[in-house]
């Protein structure tokens, strides 16, 4: 009985650390995010109780619904580009050969590096006047005068920095493929090869079926990425022009600092998150259909 | 394996190419194959050389694209580490103390809640164990108004503590580590128990030695994650003497506007450091960023 209770103890001792991060700076931050959506608050004057106020106002917002129309459009480009063009390079690289593994290594070396640098390094090069990518496509006798690229016209912008982040993280994707695909089974690949399976056939009836649910896993974490995007668009526009191209994490940014709401920034967070958990049940529901 | 059977061609009875010998596609697909990979690898590593190449340039180079500096210069290092309204040296210190600080506090509250859940029975268990997965779905933007002013609170705005302590909180490690702990024979447990070790010390000398390789692909994600994270420092650090790297470049990008040689020499002293670790660690680094993206 003693041991017992004593080690019960011994037990929650070491559970107790990380239990008091998750409750200090999780459990406890998610309780005030939601009570701080219910009222106006800035920091320095009191708390004031407004009720659903701030989730009325941010479906009035004209600039709630251009940041959320404009990162579900960054999330609609990008997501197909990364997980099929991941994929591709994935079926490209997963045999083992040397020039494959170098291949393979070179393009995960940018997810390693910051999305800050990156943006940074991708800014320069899609600069008007003195960037790679105007002199390339100048070269190549695709363009005639310089185009402008960033924070000029949204939809611009956007598929500048779609590369940019294509570049950054596909990656990501392309490894866990890899693994995928160099899990299945030596006898299922050596069965489709003795009944005289093509390579398509290999691919669409064999490969793409056994590696679904990786394809799954990894579309719901782009997706999630995608819809949190801010780092990229801080840096390669600063949300122009005229906050078109500032997408919803960028607006609860804009209205937390130099607007000071916290409570309306929280109630934005809150749909965002819903959002997000919206396509996280979905993307787990198809999941475990296709792993039944 | 059910999709094995099903994953027969329908048309498998025809004959096609023979079996033998034929394991990937034909010879003139296989040389395509080859152009596009070495393609792919010059796509994905130029605007990394570029980067470092045009940190060695005069700003008034960087503004011509050329691959090799003509009058290659380190002025832009020098410049750098001497401007006083940049202190990248510094924000390089503050990365570094950051990212290091909190991967310790990662490994060990994550080791020390990972053995309890793999190895220890009490009451509350599900509940706590349940309690810490279900973070794993908030998805960060939730928490970081909260966080803001839980730190702000606490007084540790503009301190390198918050970007070093909120963070730390996570189950993504205490579940990693306890998939690994549970792995693990009990024997060499039992043998040491026998022998009149107490758990500290069966958890001290047998099981974090033999976690070696988990802990080592925890610390790398979490350095990581942390030397490259942006939005969160962005939030609670302002003097400029105070910043880290990343939110540090983006002042880089305003102070020197065009000034590109500059600017990538703050990109390639950000980059270094985790380049050398993905050089002499590949293996764990992709075992930690393929793990994180799967959630364990």
């Amino acid at each position: 009985m003693y041991r017992s209770r004593r080690s019960q103890l011994i037990g929650i001792a070491y559970l107790a650390p990380a239990l008091v991060f998750v409750l200090a700076f999780t459990a406890y931050p998610l309780v005030q995010m939601v009570w701080m959506s219910f009222h106006n608050w800035s920091l320095i004057t009191p708390a004031k109780y407004v009720g659903l106020d701030n989730y009325k106002r941010a479906f009035a917002d004209d600039q709630f619904w251009v940041s959320f129309a404009f990162t579900l459009k960054y999330t609609a480009i990008i997501t197909p580009v990364l997980i099929v063009g991941g994929y591709l390079l994935a079926l490209l690289t997963s045999e083992s050969s040397r020039l494959r593994r170098i291949t393979r290594t070179t393009v995960f070396i940018p997810v390693v590096i910051g999305l800050g640098v990156s943006s940074l390094l991708w800014y320069w090069l899609f600069s008007a006047d003195f960037g790679l990518v105007n002199k390339a496509l100048a070269d190549l006798g695709l363009i005639s005068k310089p185009v402008l690229w960033l924070g000029v016209d949204a939809g611009r912008s956007n598929l500048a920095i779609t590369a940019s982040v294509v570049w950054k993280v596909i990656g990501f994707g392309m490894i866990l493929f890899v693994g995928a695909i160099q899990a299945i089974p030596r006898e299922i690949t050596e069965a489709s090869l003795v009944d005289g399976a093509s390579y398509r056939q290999r691919v669409t009836r064999v490969i793409l079926p056994l590696t679904l649910r990786t394809v799954l896993l990894v579309t719901l974490v782009s997706v999630i990425g995608s819809l949190l995007a801010f780092d990229q668009f801080y840096i390669m526009t600063a949300g122009q022009p005229q906050n078109e191209t500032a997408t919803s994490v960028f607006y609860v940014y804009l209205n937390s600092f130099p607007y000071l709401k916290l409570g309306y920034g929280a109630a934005l967070s809150m749909i965002l998150a819903l959002t997000i958990l919206v396509f996280t049940v979905v993307q787990l529901l198809l999941t475990r259909r296709s792993h039944a | 394996m059910a999709t094995a059977t099903t994953s027969r061609p329908a048309g498998s009875q025809q004959t096609r190419a023979p079996a033998r010998g034929t394991k990937g596609p034909p010879l003139a697909q296989r040389a395509g194959a080859y152009a596009g990979l070495l393609l792919l690898t010059v796509l994905f590593v130029s605007p990394l050389v570029f980067m470092v190449t045009t940190s060695f340039k005069t700003n008034f180079e960087a503004a011509q694209p050329t691959w090799i500096p003509k009058e290659p210069t380190t002025e832009g290092y020098s410049f750098i580490f001497n401007a006083t309204q940049t202190p990248v040296l510094r924000w390089f210190l503050n990365s570094l103390l950051a990212a290091a600080g909190q991967t310790l506090l990662i490994l060990l509250t994550a080791s020390m809640a990972a053995y309890a859940l793999a190895r220890m029975e009490f009451v509350g268990k599900r509940l706590l164990t349940a309690l810490i997965i279900a973070t794993i779905f908030i998805p960060p933007i939730v928490l970081l108004i909260p966080n803001y002013v839980i730190v702000a609170e606490l007084g540790w705005l503009d301190s390198l503590t918050a970007v070093i302590v909120p963070g730390a909180a996570g189950a993504f490690g205490v579940f990693f580590l306890r998939q690994f702990f549970v792995s693990l024979p009990t024997e060499l447990e039992e043998a040491a128990r026998l022998d009149g070790a107490n758990r500290f010390q069966i958890f001290y000398k047998v099981i974090l030695p033999l976690s070696k390789p988990a802990l080592a692909t925890l610390a790398l994600l979490s350095f990581l994650t942390n030397w490259n994270d942006f939005l969160w420092p962005l939030y609670v650090l302002f003097s400029p003497e105070r910043l880290t790297l990343q939110p540090g470049l983006s002042t880089l990008q305003s102070a020197f506007a065009t000034d590109y040689a500059t600017i990538m020499v703050g990109g390639v002293i950000a980059s270094v450091p985790v380049l050398i670790l993905f050089v002499v660690a590949q293996r764990f680094i992709i075992e930690g960023v393929s793990r994180s993206g799967l959630k364990g």
